[in-house]
């Protein structure tokens, strides 16, 4: 039996709690929101908990000092699974299990062992199918579970942390963000694709950080999909009655019914919407309206997988979970895809068709239903706009050698240049090759798997617009463009190539963009941006000087605020 | 007197205008002189006596006005830089100023807080961060920047009040006080005494829960004691150590991201306030002048939104101090000062302001020239000695 380490994690939010039909006492553990998450032990877990690459800092904001972490226990002798020194009552009282779960050494590996689930369902085949890297310098995410009072959580790409905050609801309870299931994936996923896709970070264009916005709510949603206990136990607490795809398309439930009370909100978000990218249905300079463009054209697909015609009629619990699954591999296994430099929603898409396609070798049916939601809620015009280029099943890149591509930076450098009309690259533009990733690409026929390997290749370079801002800043700005080569490991055969669309949508969408920051006080230079305490601001997005031009810097703060 | 008079006081970094209107009756055409007096304060930036001017300042008030009452009194935002010079001139040298009608921003209303539940969340989220930054503040040995001290002492909620509450009441002296926004609809004899002279509120909103708060704070004081205000546990001013198994430099890049909250939570929270400012259009015999308080860019998109009258202006008060937040961009400013004027008059844009001090770049120079550059002459206070008033005329 492998050794494991053993850790209680709430499922869903606790609004359910609260709101939900108490079942018979006899269904206590079907109805507890939680359940236990097996954490493969490399002897490397210790109090905190603090691990090699995830450490929870408990910071008490009213003195300044950090709690004690939770204590771990290891396994005695002969036994497999160690575990940390944490009780959770098996009751239905509501009272009991709230305080239970308030208690600090709760708060703490609630909140790793949430964060640990996110990064190994990002690591597993269905998913990215290699380790997750940071985009910070450290391998450690560092986690605050109470980092203060106020109404947010956010990932912080310059401290390398997640940070939960709490505040105190109408009706007198404290809400804490480390206790949302939902806000800890969401969070999580931040920096996790801020590993994949670093650009992003610094983008001048509200659908690339509209982008950040949607991956993170999906991620919420898919991990509640795929968890048995939530979907056979919201049917049977609903006695069937509930529409649980309407309901589990809702992302933090108690979190975002207090916050957004006033609108009479039940959550933060539904992905269960008909938003569209246009300025009558959003507005095109909120990352947040805009990413529900993208999250509510996916969630449209889960809803084709889970019924097969879209229809309203419930599903059994095993459809769904089944949907759920094809429904992740669909959406994360094209993260890897993504071209680098600022993309839009529609790149995204289309990185999806062509790891889709790269997967199964074919077009399916799930291409066809995310191009026509796509159209449909005007993310592109027609469903041919997503085609990418993706159709090589015969062509090889003769005499490239993947690993030496893999390991060799000169090697990378060269093949670049070879490669340069293929990839894309300007002619005389400079070229930065990125670090490469090597994942495995698992098919599934029949009862069998068959596991192959992938080599990702990714190079950027500068582009330069013009945009009148006024005075205060240059007219031209650079942002980064660049494209991602997937290859066949084996047979060198090219998956997919993806270059950012550099349309006129793109244009129009960083001059808004801009121009929106600009209004509001956000955007601001280097000099301006300074602080009243000689310190760059934390929540400005900064102009910095790239040359004669300019370069936007910091800004996917705005999804901090 | 066939001319409106604009006097801006140079009182240091603070405000006091007053504005003189000839006011004829619509019915027997007989011309009043009618006064309008904005704010009065400073927040006595470094000296530690910037009281001392509010006497000269005061003193010339009462000699323009003639010793009779200010017809109408304006409490822009509740800013200590706005609200002391009244209190500290009738308290340190018994220099009382009568107010006919006083006008003051909706939030600083009794039982506004009661009324509006979003604005008192937020209202409770700002009190308990500047009290965690008070404590923090308070406990730490590192050395402060002026600059925050000062904006602490601008936004300290408790040395307002008793200004605010003096002005409530003006000393007892004011006959009328009026919470004003912008959907409130000011009628003659009840919220003012004007005829001929039109007085246009276009901000603040009443509910300033519309306003963002754009508190993007990582404090190292905001626990569940900065609700109560409480001090419940002493705070820990040795910095923490890594706990076993931590990444040292992560961590302290940790705390050290979480400290530079801290100017960012007080910048955050003086904006709030900022953003309750009253601005008013004066018209006047085809004289357009618009008095802007403290208002910074998240009150003039909402004033842009709620599509409020911007019209073409002829006089502008320079918002916040020439702050580079108080004035909006060149999509806003052209509705208010196109770059080809709606007619020949001369514009004016007038900064009361106080270079030199531990903010920086006060007033903000890419500002002053965008004003200048749409053919607007742009005055300030800082061209008389302090104490001293510029003056500014609109012939009839």
């Amino acid at each position: 039996m492998p050794r494991t380490v053993r850790m209680p994690v709430l499922i869903w939010d606790r609004q359910y709690l609260r709101e939900q039909k108490k079942p018979e006492p006899s269904d206590i553990l079907l109805a507890t929101p939680v359940e236990d998450f097996d954490l493969p032990d490399d002897g490397k877990v210790i109090d905190g908990p603090v691990t090699p690459r995830v450490a929870v800092l408990d910071f008490d904001t009213d003195t300044g000092k950090l709690r004690p972490g939770a204590r771990f226990i290891p396994q005695g002798r002969g036994k497999t699974v160690s575990c940390f020194d944490i009780e959770v009552p098996e009751t239905d009282d509501e009272q009991v299990l709230m305080k239970a779960f308030e208690s600090d050494s709760f708060i703490q590996v609630n909140l790793f062992a949430t964060v640990m689930k996110t990064i190994r369902f990002f690591e597993s085949t269905d998913a990215l199918g290699r380790p997750v890297t940071w985009a910070f310098d450290s391998q450690q995410l560092l986690v605050v579970p109470r980092a203060g009072l106020l109404a947010n959580a956010f990932y912080e790409r310059e401290s390398g942390s997640l940070q939960f905050f709490y505040c105190p609801s109408s009706v007198g309870h404290m809400i804490y963000t480390a206790l949302s299931p939902d806000i800890i994936v969401h969070e999580t996923a931040h920096a996790i694709l801020d590993g994949i896709a670093p650009d992003l970070y610094h983008a001048a264009r509200t659908q690339s950080i509209a982008l950040h916005e949607a991956i993170a709510d999906l991620a919420a949603i898919v991990l509640t999909l795929l968890n048995e206990k939530i979907i056979f136990s919201l049917r049977y607490i609903s006695s069937g009655k509930l529409n649980i795809k309407a309901a589990l398309s809702k992302v933090a439930e108690e979190f975002g019914s207090e916050i957004r009370r006033d609108v009479g909100a039940d959550c933060l978000r539904v992905l269960r919407n008909r938003r569209k990218l246009d300025s009558s249905s959003v507005d095109l300079a909120d990352p947040y309206e805009v990413s529900e463009v993208l999250s509510g054209a996916m969630y449209q697909v889960f809803m084709h997988y889970a019924n097969g015609n879209g229809s309203e009629h419930p599903s059994t619990s095993q459809d769904i979970l089944k949907s759920g699954g094809k429904f992740a591999r669909l959406i994360f296994r094209g993260l890897d895809y993504l071209p680098p430099g600022e993309v839009s929603l529609a790149d995204f898409a289309r990185a999806v068709i062509a790891a889709d396609m790269a997967f199964h070798g074919c077009k399916r049916i799930e291409q066809q239903w995310l191009a026509s939601e796509l159209v449909a809620r005007k993310v592109v015009e027609q469903e041919n706009d997503l085609e990418a280029d993706s159709d090589f099943v015969g062509r090889r890149l003769n005499g490239v050698r993947c690993h030496e591509i893999f390991e060799s930076d000169a090697v990378a450098e060269r093949f670049a240049e070879d490669y340069r009309e293929l990839l894309r690259i300007p002619a005389q533009a400079d070229f930065k090759v990125q670090q490469r990733r090597k994942r495995i690409r698992v098919k599934r026929r029949s009862k069998n798997q068959e596991s192959e390997k992938d080599l990702i290749f990714r190079v950027t370079w500068d582009a330069e617009e013009e945009h009148d801002l006024g005075a205060r800043f240059a007219s031209r700005w650079a942002y980064t463009a660049g494209t991602t080569l997937v290859l066949d490991w084996k047979s060198r055969r090219v998956l997919s190539i993806l270059t950012a669309n550099r349309g006129r949508s793109q244009y129009a969408d960083r001059n808004r963009t801009l121009n929106n920051w600009m209004k509001r006080g956000l955007l601001l230079t280097s000099k301006e941006a300074v602080g009243v305490d000689g310190q760059t601001r934390n929540d400005a997005i900064i102009a910095k000087k790239a040359g004669k031009a300019m370069r936007v810097s910091g800004s996917a703060r705005v999804l901090c605020s | 007197m066939n001319r409106l008079v604009v006097r801006a006081y140079n009182v240091g970094f603070g405000e006091a205008i007053l504005v003189t209107v000839p006011d004829k009756s619509n019915k027997t055409g007989k011309e009043t002189i009618r006064h309008i007096l904005f704010d009065v304060g400073n927040l006595a930036v470094g000296a530690g006596s910037g009281y001392r001017v509010f006497e000269p300042v005061v003193k010339d008030i009462l000699k323009r006005i003639g010793r009779k009452s200010v017809d109408l009194y304006i409490m822009t935002h509740e800013h200590y830089d706005h609200v002391t010079g009244l209190y500290d001139a009738h308290k340190r040298y018994g220099l009382g100023v009568n107010l006919d009608y006083a006008w003051l921003t909706a939030s600083s209303a009794t039982g506004y807080y009661a009324r509006h539940p979003a604005a008192r969340r937020r209202r409770d989220l700002i009190d308990a961060h500047y009290r965690g930054v008070v404590r923090y503040l308070a406990t730490t040995k590192e050395k402060q920047a002026k600059a925050l001290k000062h904006l602490m002492k601008n936004n300290d909620p408790k040395r307002t009040r008793t200004r605010v509450q003096f002005l409530k009441s003006a000393g007892g002296a004011s006959k009328h006080t009026t919470y004003v926004h912008a959907a409130k609809r000011l009628k003659r004899k009840i919220h003012h005494s004007f005829e001929e002279a039109r007085l246009t509120v276009l901000a603040p909103e009443e509910d300033t829960a519309c306003y963002p708060l754009g508190l993007m704070p990582l404090p190292l004081m905001m626990g569940s004691d900065s609700i109560t205000g409480g001090r419940n546990k002493p705070y820990e001013s040795a910095v923490p150590k890594p706990p076993n198994g931590v990444d040292p430099k992560a961590f302290a890049r940790l705390l050290q991201r979480r400290k530079r909250g801290l100017a960012t939570d007080i910048l955050a929270i003086d904006k709030a306030a900022n953003n309750t400012s009253i601005v008013l259009m004066l018209e006047w015999r085809g004289w357009r002048l618009l008095f802007t308080g403290d208002a910074e860019e998240a009150s003039w998109i909402m004033m842009e939104r709620q599509k409020r009258a911007l019209k073409p202006v002829h006089f502008l008060k320079v918002s916040h101090h020439g702050s580079i937040n108080g004035t909006p961009d060149d999509s806003i400013l052209e509705s208010i000062l196109p770059i080809n004027p709606t007619d020949s008059r001369e514009r004016t844009a007038l900064v009361s302001t106080c270079p030199g001090t531990h903010f920086g770049d006060i007033p903000h120079g890419q500002t002053l020239k965008r004003l200048a550059q749409r053919g607007v002459t742009v005055r300030s206070t800082t061209e008389v000695s302090r104490g001293k008033a510029v003056e500014i005329s609109f012939e009839a």
